[in-house]
Formats: structure tokens, sequence, C-alpha cells
């Protein structure tokens, strides 16, 4: 498959301050891409350097096979949408639309029939007259993917682009973009550090932290199987059980903790089978772990006591302390939570395909 | 509610809104008292001249005089064209240096670019121009200099002419440029020129259809300022002009020491039109270039 991004072992440094690590990324033709990870952990410095906003310390920065590290923004084939978005005052929806074609000396006529084009595109259509600040939230917001999209680039890079709208709007663009990007079929690259955001928008995800990529994958593949111990934290929630390997087999991996032994299926080990005795940490998500009846048939199921109950709408958070001391928090839907209530006992469990072994 | 009620809560809202009324009452006092009481006595006087025999007689002579006789509109022209060559000049010079000290990051050294930029202002215009006209003189530092270089053989005259009273000028004036244009170029925000480039447009088209236009409320605020202190300035060119550069200025002094209070009042009026004028004139094309700027689209 085509790669219209690709990124050598990328690195940008501002003073003493390492902001992107050796990153090394392949972005498929037509891909929504994005990188997610918590503030400060070089994701819109990366899509700087992709867009030629920032220098490389470091690195190659690749589009569609040419190696573009040393091509100034306004020659690539790249379009950005600004975290602030960066619609210019002074003129209309339609000058800002037309910017970008005006400088590539598009004859009026075609710029006019763009900009009407990609203004139906964005559902705006009859707003070119419209001052900037005459616009709400969301509009701006279209205006500002519209002015980007008009030059059609070969990427679209979008950075937070939803951080300034409400919940509501927020969840109503993201479905758009969603769609748009469907219809256009432009590679886009998102940058983002809501994990939510990212896991219903993205064909894959890039999760970074402190300047490096901690793993790559579709949503499925960073929710169910998360490599590294902090992807398996910032996305969604997890229990974390620091053990030791006591058994390996060709199917399962067992673990040793604190005097249980938890058994994992081989393909939820995220650095492959892992030696006998090697100290890991086996994660569960809260979701996973089953209570009382539900937990009757998983095989690592132990007996406990509940410490809290939590109601928060259509689930019930309990916190579960396993025999041996070991604090769970397990999350079921509230009409499985009826006999929980504190300080009575419990049986929790869950299956081996819910546990993620990682290395430590 | 009662109907006295509403009466006494509309009476108290009325109070509200206009609570912040006598805040103003000294500017307005000021303005009424040393400006528009001013004017009056000058629109009258200029009709008006006291006449050595003692009763004031009414008469338009003072007027007939300065609208008639070429000499005093030549006077008008040397004004006017003083204030586009220092306008101008502050202009080219100011800009520059009004975008170079926003970007400057350290807070140490703005705040030197500050000082050495404003601290001018804080010595007397008089003494500057003293100083000036030491360096400019036939046997000043810049003809030494010039001279030492071989650059000229004979040294030139750079006082006593509009050259001395520009360069003068456009070093008094240019904080006044600077400073408005320094604000504006402050608010804006990095990510509007990377837009620009984002959208293909290199550095000129960047700075030619996204920085200037965006910081033209601060040039024409800075070029109104400086053209009104220009064309209404006395000392700078009554001693670098060294008598040789009649402007509107110098008519009223001379007209005053003459005690002919009548043509003086007519020349300030004059001066004060000018200034109103320049500044509707302004003001309105740069509205018409941001409605052409619309049409265009």
């Amino acid at each position: 498959m085509d790669d219209d991004v690709e990124l050598r072992e990328v690195s940008k440094h501002f003073g003493t301050v390492v902001a992107v690590d050796q990153v090394s990324l392949q972005i498929r033709r037509g891909e929504f891409f994005s990188l997610l990870g918590p503030s400060g952990c070089g994701k819109t410095t990366t899509l700087r350097m992709i867009g030629g906003l920032e220098y490389p310390t470091a690195g190659d920065v690749l589009l569609r096979g040419q190696v573009v590290t040393d091509v100034p923004p306004y020659r690539r084939a790249t379009n950005m949408v600004f975290q602030h978005l960066a619609l210019f005052p002074h003129l209309t929806v339609f000058e800002n639309i037309a910017f970008g074609l005006r400088l590539k000396r598009v004859p009026s006529d075609a710029i006019s029939r763009k900009v009407d084009d990609v203004l139906q595109l964005v559902d705006l259509p009859g707003y070119g007259a419209r001052e900037i600040h005459q616009l709400s939230g969301g509009q701006k917001q279209r205006i500002a993917i519209a002015r980007a999209l008009v030059n059609e680039p070969a990427v679209l890079l979008l950075d937070e682009p939803l951080g300034a709208l409400d919940l509501k709007l927020r969840l109503q663009m993201q479905a758009e973009l969603k769609a748009l990007q469907h219809r256009v079929g432009t590679t886009f690259i998102y940058v983002t550090h809501d994990q939510g955001e990212a896991l219903t928008m993205s064909d894959r995800i890039a999760v970074m932290n402190l300047g490096r990529v901690e793993q790559i994958g579709t949503s499925e593949e960073i929710y169910a199987r998360p490599q590294t111990r902090f992807v398996a934290a910032f996305i969604g929630e997890a229990n974390f059980l620091e053990g030791r390997v006591a058994a390996s087999s060709a199917d399962a991996v067992t673990v040793e903790v604190d005097g249980l032994r938890i058994v994992a299926s081989v393909d939820r080990v995220a650095a492959g089978p892992p030696q006998v005795g090697a100290a890991v940490t086996v994660s569960v998500r809260p979701e996973h772990v089953k209570l009382g009846a539900a937990a009757a048939d998983v095989r690592n199921r132990w007996d406990g006591r509940v410490q809290d109950v939590t109601f928060m709408g259509a689930v019930v958070r309990a916190r579960v302390t396993l025999g041996s001391g070991i604090a769970l928090i397990a999350e079921v839907h509230n009409d499985a939570a009826a006999g929980l209530s504190p300080g009575a006992p419990v049986v929790a469990g869950w299956t081996p395909g819910h546990t993620v072994v990682l290395a430590r | 509610m009662t109907i006295a009620a509403a009466r006494r809560g509309s009476w108290r809202s009325v109070a509200r809104r206009y609570r912040h009324v006598p805040l103003l009452a000294p500017a307005v006092l000021l303005s009424m008292a040393v400006f528009w009481v001013c004017m009056a006595v000058l629109v009258t006087m200029s009709v008006y001249p006291f006449l050595a025999a003692g009763t004031p007689r009414f008469t338009w002579v003072a007027w007939h005089r300065f609208l008639t006789d070429g000499y005093y509109w030549s006077v008008v022209g040397t004004t006017l064209n003083l204030g586009v060559l220092v306008t101008g000049l502050s202009l080219v010079i100011g800009y520059p240096t009004a975008y170079a000290i926003s970007k400057i990051r350290r807070p140490g050294w703005a705040l030197t670019a500050y000082v050495m930029l404003f601290a001018p202002i804080l010595v007397s215009v008089v003494v500057r121009t003293y100083g000036w006209m030491l360096l400019l003189s036939k046997t000043g530092a810049v003809n030494y200099v010039l001279r030492s270089l071989r650059l000229i053989d004979e040294p030139i005259a750079l006082i006593f002419n509009t050259t001395g009273i520009v360069i003068a000028m456009v070093h008094i004036l240019l904080p006044f440029m600077v400073f408005p244009v320094m604000s504006v170029i402050g608010q804006l925000t990095p990510d509007l020129k990377e837009a620009a480039m984002d959208l293909g447009a290199n550095r000129w088209q960047t700075f030619r259809r996204v920085t200037l236009p965006l910081t033209l409320p601060g040039v024409v605020a800075g070029s109104q300022i400086v053209f009104t202190l220009t064309i209404s300035a006395f000392v700078t060119p009554f001693l670098m002009g060294g008598g040789k550069v009649q402007i509107l200025s110098g008519l009223i002094y001379r007209d005053m020491e003459a005690v002919n209070l009548g043509f003086a009042s007519v020349v300030s009026l004059l001066l004060l039109v000018l200034a109103v004028a320049i500044l509707v004139l302004s003001n309105r094309l740069v509205r018409q270039a941001y409605a052409r700027a619309e049409v265009s689209r």
C-alpha cells in the first residue's frame, strides 16, 4: 500500500528539551491517522514537522515518497487546521477559503466554483459573504477545514481542532469530520489528547508519550492489546498487578501475583512469550472484571470482599479486595450489581482473553 | 409592584446608567475651557481685530489677505510637504523598528529597546533640537565624518533648510509612530502567519496579505499623530529652519510678535482645519481601501 507520509527517526529538540525523540511512522494513503497522547508528549510538534512549520533536529520527513525535510511549508502538499483555527479576521469567509487558491493564481471563476463547492461540502452554502466574527464556533471550525481542504492537499493536518468546542458540538463535529474524510478520501492526520475522540474516529492511532511513539495500531488493537503500561493506562482504565511469570505454554502464560496464579491467553502477552521468572505487569480493565454469578465460569476467579460501591448511572463501580489483599476496580452493568454492598463477600474474576501481560 | 415603586426603580436604574458621568467632568471642563472657548475667541478675533483706536469692528480683512495672497498658500504647501515627508520617513523607519521590537523574546532586551526608543521623549524638544544643530552644522560631527571618509569635499547644508527640519522631526516623532504600530503587531498571533505560509504564501506574500492589513490600523493611527504633530510643530522647524523655511506655525509666531492678532487667528484656524481635514480624509481613505478590497472579492 502507498504511504502518504513517512517519518524516519525524526527528532526535535528545543534547547535541552527533547520534544520528539526518534519517531518513525508510516501513514497510508486515505487513512484517518491519529496522534494521541497527553499534553507535552510531542504530538503537535510531530504534526508541525510534517507540515513544515517546525524543522526537525534530526531525521527525515517524506511526503508521497519524496524527502521534504527542507521544503518550506508554502511549498508542501499539506494543509493544516490550526488549534485556534487562525482564520484571517480581516477577510470574509470567501476570501479566507480563496486565500490559497489566489496564491496559486487559479482563475477567478474557478476560485468561485471551488469555494462554493467546498462550502457545500462543509454544509455552509451561501456563507461566502459573511465576516469571520459573525460565525459561531462550529461554523468557524468548518470554515477552517474548508480553507485547508479547498487546496486539495495530499495530507490534511488537524491540530486538536475540536478542543474549543463544547461537548455536544464536539461529538457532532467528530461524526461530521469522519464522514467528510470518507467522502473526500484525503489522508487525515489528527492530533488529540482525547482518547475517546481518537478511538471513534481513527483508522489507526499512534499513542505518544514523552516524545516517543509507544504503540501504533487500530483502535481495537490499542484498546484490547496495549503493548505498554502507559498505553493501557492512557486508553481507558486498567487494574495493574505486579507479578512474575510462573509458567509459559504454547497457548497460555501463568503469572503469579501475591500467591494468585493468573492465566493469560498467549496472544495478550505484549512482548511475546516471556521467560519463566520474568517480572511482568498484568493489566485488566475494570469492565472485564466480573462479579458474583457472572464470574462463576471464568478461569481467573477468586473470593473477595466488596470495599465500596459507586453508582455511576449505566454502570456501577466496585472496589474489591481479593483474598491476599489485592485491590481491584470492577465496573459492572447496574442490573448485575444487585447484591453488592460494602463488606459483602463476592466472587471476582476475568477470562484469560482479558488478561494483558506487559513487560516490566 | 406599585407605580411609585416602579418609578423609584427606574430612577435607580437611570442613576446607575449615568453614575460614571461625573468621572468625565474634569476632562469635559478642561476641554470646554481650554479648547472650545479658546476656539470661539479665535474665531471672534479673526473678524474683530482690536484696533489701536479702541472699539473692535467687524472686518474680513485678515481672511481676505490670507486667502488671496499666493505667498500664504505656498506656506500652506511647505507645511503639508513637511508633514508628508516626516510622516513617510517615520513610517519607513518606524514600522520595521516596531516589528523588530515586538519580536524580542528576552524581557531584558525588550526593556533596553523601549528605553532606547522612548527615553528621548524625556528630554526637552529644545535641547534635542540644539543637539541636532550641533551634529548637523557645517562644522558638526556628521559633516566631519563625511569629509574624513572623503565622501564629500565641501560640507553639505544639513541645517537651516527642509532637510534639517525633517531629520530632527523624524527623530523627535519616531516614538509616536513606533508605539501604535507596535501595539497592533503585538496583538497578532503567530498562527495567522503560519496559516498563511501553510496555504502557500511566502514571507513577502504573508506580510503583504496578512501582517500589513492587520497592522494597518496602527499605521494609520501613528501616521495621523505624526502628521498632525508635524504640521503644528514650532520649536524644531523654527530652530532647524533658521528662518529660511516658513511654515504655518512660524506665521502665527510672527504675527503674534507683530501684535497682528486677527491674522494670527486666521492662520491658527486654518492649521486646525488642515489637521481635521487630514484626519477625516485619511480615515475615509482607509475605509475605502477596505471597501474596495470587499468589492474585488
